[in-house]
């Protein structure tokens, strides 16, 4: 028996070794940014152009880019995604279609961004001509982020118990007012998590805009959907990988990698805490 | 009226995630197919070489590429595996609450970092702690690739095995205990394998998470399309190749095609693995999303 | 338009003028007409407020100094915006055929295959000289080699030497980097390097010059070939001087050597553009080709081309 319990022992505190070596790795990750970026951050770094070739000044049209880029794509990915998961949960019938659909967001969901990219190049960019803009950047990212919106919705759709919908039809109400009043209302914070998480992704992601949205270097703002931007990702990659003196202006580069990171880890927790909140609350 | 609209619209949209998968795999199979009008399947699939802009004769040989994203790809899972099964176990099954409240969001945390983020940390900082381990040349290698793409990994598999860990029914664990079996005994030999089609699920997406994974790899790896079996030595996947070549190759050219048969040739692969993880889910009932 | 830019036009004609007078411009297809288009378009904009969207895009090499010459033109003419982008010179002309672009940066001539997509999608590229540029051969610091012959060089980055020993170095392998297939460095290096034959196959493509600065100063032994001007800031390589031949002088890619054509890997910069550019598009071209831009251009690193005095 004692053999057997310090085998346990020994494999619970591997375990646990194992999953604090990890949460080092978060640490001592974001530590090397902070460390290194916090020296750059400054009210100019955040609302200034950059300067003299990116060696010097800030990243606000980086920053505009990629608030612009992640809005354009949750205005087309909220509505379409919410509708989406409405009609599986509330309309659709068990049967060949619905399984269908399934898959397809199953698979949408692990399809790799490169290839999104590639999507959007060829859809927005080439073949609908809008050109390097934020509108083909958008809709590319509204592609990528659609099935995280639909699963999530889905999921805080049948959170919702049957009672309300019942309760709803038997007054009189029609589906789609009990959907709209019975139903929504108790789904959204789930469908709230879910589309921050999604911004927060597409915030973040890379490669996609490289191909239809974003310059290496465009120190303006935008003027319409029709126009190229920077976003923060993409400068980050051509600051650390393109820009003509890298090393120089690795400290921006931290910056900017701290800036990224501080939106995208906040909408993160942003969502883990109305998650925990609702599921606390959530008695009926 | 309305309602019927209503209804029609909310159609539409769900129909809207069938449409785009389609369209998806038609832009990438019509214009891959293109290119095997000149370039051979058998040269595509198994050449050697990738030398796409040669003026002696172009060739289109994957391997190199396929091989770098099967280096990268299985020194992550090699690592992501056990750890994020550990993780998981640990989790759902020996942490107190305190410290589950903690790794849980922590773990979610990991997985909402951006890729080039982590793609810049392993050229600045894993790279140099590589270089100074191995005293290898190219700071950026496979190895360096593959042990980011490790931590990227690692949220995907704890998550989903997480859940599958966790919705084992509790009489399980409580007759393995009422037979004498210790805490430990009990994870072993009747929880985790209750759990195994649930995990195998989570290890799929895992490995398909790291074959798509992009930024990352490409600043990593250090992108020699050879193939040299040392792990220390550069790789470019084919994500990278697509990234590197796509921006605009002459439109229309025969390496426009071959880099959209590459993408198609990866399009495929994760489907394969995500269509597995989805039958496996399915048959074995609720195991995450 | 503001007499310092009609200066600047004029400046550029006697400058080119002078250019074509000692024979260099008579190889390349810049002619006296095309600058009196493009001085006829800045005349007829003059009454306009300078406007609009310029996109260029194009080759790697010129990104350095393309952000520069954007920043400082948007300086004086907040209503433009442009938006400069990398790649690649192949990049460039192919964005430029698609219509994707307004100019395309180029560090090699365009290819007749390139003009042929061009036309046939109704774009005619037009061809502008903007500066020299010689290609420098850089290796780790810690590497004994300090020069070598050209035949050398072509066979490190054909594969044909794999240790730098073949070469009078240390006894280890040799790692190449160089850039990735669509850019205009690739070509020309293949080119006038490697006489049109392919690198070595493990030859590591990066996907900008900087990268391959930097993965040479991490890397004992590397070797690399870059644009001269990524070698000027910040970073810690060893150039290497190169000899045409055994028996030749080692020059090092300095301005003089490479004005004077004794640096072995020299070539000319390019911007290409949809016929002779009119508006806006016409006064920025100009902003490049003239004194403004060109001392832009060699506070960068590379070398005014209407200052050739050969």
């Amino acid at each position: 028996m004692n053999k057997k319990l310090l085998k346990q022992t020994i494999f619970f505190q591997i375990f646990r070794m194992t999953s604090a070596l990890v949460i080092l790795f978060l640490f001592v990750m974001i530590w090397t940014f902070i460390s290194n970026g916090i020296g750059v951050i400054s009210w100019t770094f955040l609302t200034d152009m950059p300067k003299r070739g990116m060696t010097e000044g800030g990243i606000f049209p980086a920053i505009v880019g990629t608030v612009y880029l992640t809005l354009g794509a949750i205005v087309f990915a909220l509505p379409i995604g919410v509708a989406s998961a409405i009609y599986l949960v509330e309309y659709a019938h068990e049967g060949r279609l619905v399984r269908i659909i399934n898959s397809a967001i199953i698979n949408l969901a692990g399809v790799p961004s490169i290839v999104y990219g590639l999507f959007g190049f060829g859809i927005f960019v080439v073949f609908l001509n809008f050109g390097t803009s934020i509108l083909s950047g958008s809709l590319t990212l509204f592609i990528m982020i659609l099935p995280t919106i639909v699963s999530a919705s889905r999921e805080a759709l049948l959170g919702v118990p049957k009672s309300f919908r019942e309760g709803s039809l038997a007054l009189g109400a029609t589906k789609w007012q009990t959907i709209r009043h019975m139903v929504l209302p108790y789904a959204l914070p789930g469908i709230l998590t879910g589309a921050i998480l999604a911004v927060a992704r597409a915030a973040g992601e890379t490669a996609p805009i490289i191909l239809t949205a974003v310059f290496f270097f465009r120190p303006s703002l935008p003027r319409s959907i029709m126009d190229g931007t920077m976003a923060l990702a993409s400068h980050i990659y051509y600051m650390a990988t393109q820009h003509h003196a890298i090393n120089l202006v690795r400290p921006l580069t931290y910056g900017s990698v701290l800036v990224l990171l501080s939106i995208v880890l906040s909408l993160n927790i942003l969502a883990i805490v109305i998650r925990t909140r609702y599921r606390r609350r959530k008695n009926w | 009226m309305k309602e019927f609209l209503i209804e029609k619209f909310l159609f539409a949209s769900s129909i809207f995630s069938i449409i785009v998968v389609t369209l998806i795999f038609l832009l990438l199979f019509s214009q891959g197919i293109l290119g095997f009008r000149e370039i051979s399947i058998i040269d595509f699939l198994f050449g050697q070489t990738w030398q796409p802009t040669s003026l002696v004769k172009a060739e289109f040989g994957t391997v190199p590429l396929v091989y770098g994203t099967a280096v990268v790809t299985s020194i992550a899972m090699a690592i992501s595996v056990p750890v994020g099964i550990a993780i998981a176990v640990y989790i759902a099954e020996i942490a107190n609450p305190i410290e589950k409240e903690i790794l849980k969001p922590i773990v979610e945390l990991l997985a909402g970092v951006p890729s080039v983020v982590y793609g810049f940390f392993a050229l600045v900082t894993l790279a140099t702690w590589i270089q100074q381990l191995t005293g290898t040349n190219s700071r950026l290698n496979a190895l360096n690739g593959g042990l980011i793409l490790a931590i990227m990994v690692i949220p995907t598999i704890v998550s989903l095995a997480e859940d599958a860990i966790s919705s084992v029914p509790r009489e399980y664990r409580e007759g393995s205990m009422a037979l004498g079996a210790s805490k430990w005994e009990t994870i072993k030999n009747v929880t985790v394998p209750s759990a195994a089609p649930g995990i195998l699920a989570a290890v799929l997406l895992g490995f398909g998470r790291a074959v798509g994974e992009t930024m990352a790899v490409l600043m990593a790896t250090g992108n020699a399309a050879v193939v040299n079996f040392n792990i220390l030595d550069s790789v470019r996947t084919m994500t990278a190749t697509i990234v590197i070549e796509t921006p605009e190759v002459a439109f229309g050219s025969l390496h426009y095609h071959a880099l959209f048969g590459v993408a198609l040739l990866l399009f495929l692969i994760t489907f394969v693995f995500n269509y597995m993880a989805g039958v496996i889910m399915r048959r074995y009932g609720r195991t995450g999303r | 338009m503001s007499s310092s830019y009609r200066n600047a036009a004029i400046y550029l004609i006697i400058g080119l003028l002078a250019g074509a007078a000692v024979g260099y411009l008579a190889e390349t297809r810049v002619s006296e007409g095309k600058i009196k288009d493009l001085q006829n378009q800045i005349d007829a904009i003059s009454t306009e407020i300078l406007r609009g969207n310029i996109i260029q895009k194009g080759s790697d090499t010129l990104l350095i100094v393309a952000q520069r010459w954007a920043e400082e033109y948007m300086n004086k003419h907040p209503a433009v915006s442009i938006s400069v982008a990398g790649g690649g010179s192949g990049v460039g002309f192919s964005a430029l055929a698609q219509k994707t672009t307004d100019i395309a940066d180029a560090s090699r001539e365009i290819k007749s295959s390139e003009i042929q997509t061009a036309k046939s999608n109704g774009v005619n590229p037009v061809e502008w000289v903007v500066g020299l540029d010689g290609i420098a051969i850089v290796v780790n610091p810690n590497n004994p080699i300090t020069e070598l012959t050209m035949e050398q060089l072509e066979k490190i980055y054909n594969g044909t030497y794999t240790n730098w020993a073949q070469v009078g170095g240390n006894n280890a392998p040799i790692i190449t980097y160089g850039r990735q297939s669509t850019s205009g460095t690739y070509d020309f290096f293949r080119e006038h390097v490697l006489h049109n034959k392919n690198f070595r196959a493990d030859n590591r493509e990066l996907a900008g010059n900087a990268e391959i600065v930097n993965s040479v100063m991490g890397d004992v032994n590397g070797i690399g070939y870059v644009g001269v001007a990524y070698t000027k800031q910040g970073v810690n390589v060893k150039i290497v001087k190169i000899k045409a031949s055994a028996d030749a002088v080692a020059y090092e890619p300095s301005v003089e050597n490479i004005k004077s054509g004794t640096y072995p890997i020299a070539r000319k910069l390019y911007i290409y553009t949809n016929g002779v550019p009119t508006g806006t598009l016409a006064d920025y071209v100009a902003f490049i080709l003239g004194p403004e831009g060109q001392q832009i251009l060699e506070e960068v690193g590379y070398i005014s081309y209407i200052k050739v005095d050969k």
